[in-house]
């Protein structure tokens, strides 16, 4: 038996809140030595009782701690001091396992001096920036627990936490930014509890705490965004081209600088965009399309087909090949000639799982239409 | 602690989980600790100490029943500490002797936390409910308390009622909790 079940008995027992089963269970515990006996006694005792139920505790715990986080919760020095140790050790695991990883990749091909990179499928990667300038990697298998004295993060797995904290309250500029490079992806989880599925080649800033006002976060690349509604304090998603605005839903948001549209795809709820001139209301199935000039276009569409990434897929449907050459280029991370110009604008349907290695996917599209890979080295070179 | 969510272990450089940590334990330690040093002063002060040397240390617990034990255990040594300091200082604390085994220690850690659970479930109820709680331990009546107390006696049966229902609910939460931890 184990303490914990122990002392719920005694408490039930003492309350005459007890079932005969229990009870059993107690005399079992009474019954194996002299001084489980004097205990239970020793519990049913007068003195013992008055002083449990009548103490004042809750007063006294809440006058103690207004004295003991001056000493502790609120002293700037043990964060600075505390951070440092923590901060070199989580830089330390990601090159020590980078290390191993050289090693072992060279010892597997002992003919090679310089290994010749590869084409590798990508896979949780991500650089957070903490608000304190200091830049931290973080890898699908590191477990961290960083805390600035501003913000605690814990990393596990593929995802990041960022903590609540209700001590501290900063109401300054200060930012934590994850970004995520090419090949990479990553979950985040802020502290209001709304979850970010971060693609390649994106970054997600966000203030160290969300005032009592809106949450506001800023963005760019490829994400979904799964927001915890809260009434009356909205959640904003501020992008070069437009604010998408929320209470609590789910949507996809798409805006890579170098394409020239921002596409919000709605799964869930119901979101606003709006830019500097105009501003829609969307539906879940509906994509508001806003370009350059701030203009917006809203259709439906197959939202499937737009946040499959996320369930580790990646969907086109009558795409072209330049533009799905780019996609796997975040993914996988290589580089694409083409032998004539003419080859970008064949156009491929195909629903294809991200984690296969990059070749298969090229094998694929050689047997749909006419167009041959030769992979060299990271180069990929399309006849 | 059961609604907080420890994905890497107790990891006490946390403000968060470290005024938690604080706050679950402060009923049960305090009273660990009165029993060594008697005064309720002199025991806060006591854990105020090991709080703050705690704080600066920031270690990170695998589970609550490690974190749990340690923190019995500092208290422990800093209250004995303590009364061998007062020892050295003050002739009049020499009778005081401690007579410790494992056993002994782990009863002192199960009377603490009964204890706090105990507490715990009083502080939500009203001061005069818990006044004609304690009145009946002394083995009074009903009567002897309405004239104590200067009430009625229908209201101690009200005040009882409600809190033996009170009790019940929590007494029922206790044992889903057990079922789910054990």
């Amino acid at each position: 038996m184990n303490r914990r079940e122990i002392e719920n008995l005694v408490v039930k027992a003492l309350f005459k809140e007890i079932s005969d089963e229990e009870q059993h269970r107690l005399d079992e515990w009474l019954g194996a030595s002299e001084s489980n006996r004097a205990l239970f006694e020793r519990l049913h005792s007068e003195n013992y009782l008055k002083g449990a139920i009548g103490d004042h505790n809750r007063r006294l715990r809440e006058e103690r701690w207004q004295r003991l986080k001056k000493e502790t919760v609120q002293t700037k020095e043990r964060s600075l001091r505390s951070l440092l140790p923590r901060v070199a050790a989580v830089l330390i695991l990601p090159l020590l396992a980078g290390a191993v990883m050289w090693y072992m990749s060279n010892a597997g091909n002992p003919g090679s001096q310089l290994a010749q990179r590869e084409i590798k499928v990508g896979g949780s990667k991500a650089v957070v920036t903490l608000s304190t300038g200091e830049r931290v990697s973080l890898f699908g298998d590191t477990t961290l627990c960083v805390n600035d004295g501003l913000a605690t993060l814990v990393n596990t797995k593929d995802t990041l936490n960022f903590m609540k904290n209700n001590d501290i309250v900063v109401a300054d500029n200060s930012f934590n930014v994850i970004q995520i490079p090419r090949g990479g992806e990553y979950i985040v989880r802020l502290e209001d509890g709304t979850t970010v599925y971060l693609n390649s080649e994106s970054e997600l800033r966000v203030p160290v705490h969300f005032g009592k006002g809106e949450r506001v976060v800023w963005f760019t690349g490829e994400a979904y965004f799964s927001v915890k509604h809260e009434d009356n304090r909205k959640f904003i998603v501020r992008t070069d081209k437009a604010d998408i605005a929320v209470l609590g839903t789910e949507f996809g948001v798409r805006v890579y600088t170098e394409e020239k549209e921002l596409l919000t795809t709605l799964v869930k709820g119901s979101v606003e965009v709006k830019s500097d001139n105009d501003v829609y209301r969307i539906v879940p199935g509906e994509q508001a399309k806003v370009d350059h000039e701030g203009k917006i276009v809203v259709r439906e569409v197959n939202v499937d087909e737009f946040v499959a990434w996320k369930s580790g897929r990646i969907v086109f449907v009558n795409a072209r090949l330049e533009d799905i050459m780019n996609e796997l280029q975040r993914w996988y991370d290589f580089n694409v000639f083409y032998s004539t110009p003419e080859l970008k604008d064949i156009r491929f349907t195909m629903d294809i799982m991200k984690y296969k290695e990059v070749s298969e996917i090229f094998e694929l599209m050689e047997k749909i239409k006419r167009v041959s890979f030769s992979v060299n080295g990271n180069t990929v070179i399309l006849k | 602690m059961s609604n907080a969510v420890f994905v890497d272990g107790i990891c006490l450089s946390n403000s968060r989980i470290f005024k938690e940590v604080y706050e679950e334990y402060f009923t049960a330690l305090k009273y660990f600790a009165m029993r060594y040093v008697k005064d309720e002063e002199v025991a806060c002060d006591l854990l105020q100490d090991v709080f703050i040397k705690l704080w600066e240390k920031g270690d990170r617990f695998e589970d609550e029943m490690q974190l749990k034990t340690y923190l019995y255990r500092v208290v422990r040594n800093h209250c004995l500490t303590f009364i061998r300091d007062a020892q050295r200082k003050e002739k009049r604390m020499e009778g005081f002797k401690v007579e410790e085994t494992e056993e002994s220690f782990v009863q002192q850690m199960i009377e603490a936390e009964v204890y706090a659970l105990i507490n715990d479930i009083f502080e939500e109820l009203p001061d005069a409910c818990r006044n004609v709680y304690m009145k009946s331990l002394e083995g009074k009546s009903h009567k002897e308390i309405a004239e104590e107390l200067n009430i009625a006696i229908t209201t101690i049966k009200k005040h009882k009622t409600n809190a033996n229902n009170y009790l019940r609910g929590r007494l029922k939460n206790l044992m889903c909790f057990m079922m789910y931890v054990g």
